[in-house]
């Protein structure tokens, strides 16, 4: 596989193969997440896609299990308990400043799953399980987190060691790589399957 | 207090009521099937708070060690998820008749 000098090139197919293993995580184990793994799940978070480069989104990190308690008391997504939370929200002053309109703009939604995503890939690369929660209340989790007005809270991930392997989700399109590529793909024409 | 009783703290409650009213706000905007999800999920709460709270018995437990395990088929197995759901009513209900007549 070639590459250009300034951007040599990263073992495509280890990071496929990532991809294709990950899982979400529905039990933790109570073993904290090292400050060095968390500092790189969060860059990694850092370093997504943003529609414009607009970046209007904030990360808060909360590792009080006081404060993962009370959130998971509004968040009914939150089946387990883990070690740490990273809570994606719009900035609405930063939105401003950008003139974003957040209540038009539907590339805001995609640039949370874009930071969300990398967050998730990083952690799966650290052998951390992770799980993405969008089932919350967004009044609920302000209020236990005493948000400021401008964070809007739209996605929760929650990070930890995994108490025990996931099983697969078979839901959708399961198994083969070649039968999801041809459940999800078409070429040239919609509808076409990948040949 | 007895071993069929259990003290609920203001906190566990609260806790519980909590994740019953955020249930409620996000059961409108989520696909209708989910509501069954989160009234198990809510159920095997409730469990787990009476069984904390000092509740002696098993037999609650081993029901909501099996809704913990079942109620996530929904991901994986829809159909024997919701073959799961009147099979479980079920199994309660006779453990309510049981209890009713004394023989709990």
């Amino acid at each position: 596989m070639s590459g250009s000098p300034a951007r040599p090139p990263v073992e495509a197919g280890a990071l496929l193969q990532l991809l294709r293993r990950r899982r979400v995580c529905r039990r933790f184990s109570d073993h904290p997440v090292g400050e060095r793994e968390l500092r790189m799940v969060l860059e990694a978070g850092c370093w997504a896609s943003s529609a414009s480069n607009n970046r209007i989104h904030r990360l808060l990190l909360v590792r009080d299990r006081r404060r993962i308690d009370l959130v998971r008391a509004v968040s009914p997504g939150m089946l387990g308990l883990p070690a740490a939370l990273v809570v994606i929200c719009t900035d609405l002053d930063a939105a401003a400043r950008a003139q974003v309109r957040v209540d038009r703009d539907t590339t805001t939604w995609i640039d949370v799953g874009t930071v969300a995503m990398n967050m998730m890939v990083e952690a799966e690369a650290l052998g951390l399980g992770t799980c993405p929660t969008t089932s919350f209340s967004r009044g609920g989790v302000r209020a236990v987190l005493e948000l400021p007005p401008p964070a809007v809270p739209e996605f929760i991930l929650q990070v930890g060691w995994p108490a025990g392997s996931e099983p697969p989700a078979e839901a959708g399109a399961p198994g083969p790589v070649g039968r999801r590529l041809r459940a999800f793909v078409s070429a040239e024409r919609y509808g076409t399957p990948l040949a | 207090m007895s071993g069929t009783e259990a003290r609920l703290e203001r906190r566990a409650a609260y806790r519980l009521l909590a994740h019953l009213l955020a249930s409620a706000e996000i059961c409108a905007v989520e696909p209708g099937y989910y509501g069954t999800f989160r009234l198990l999920d809510a159920a095997s709460r409730l469990a787990g708070t009476l069984l904390e709270a000092g509740l002696d018995d098993p037999w609650l437990g081993r029901l909501r060690e099996e809704i913990d395990e079942k109620k996530e088929l929904l991901m994986s197995d829809r159909e024997a998820y919701f073959a799961f759901l009147p099979e479980i009513a079920r199994r309660m209900a006779e453990r309510l008749r049981e209890d009713a007549e004394g023989r709990g």
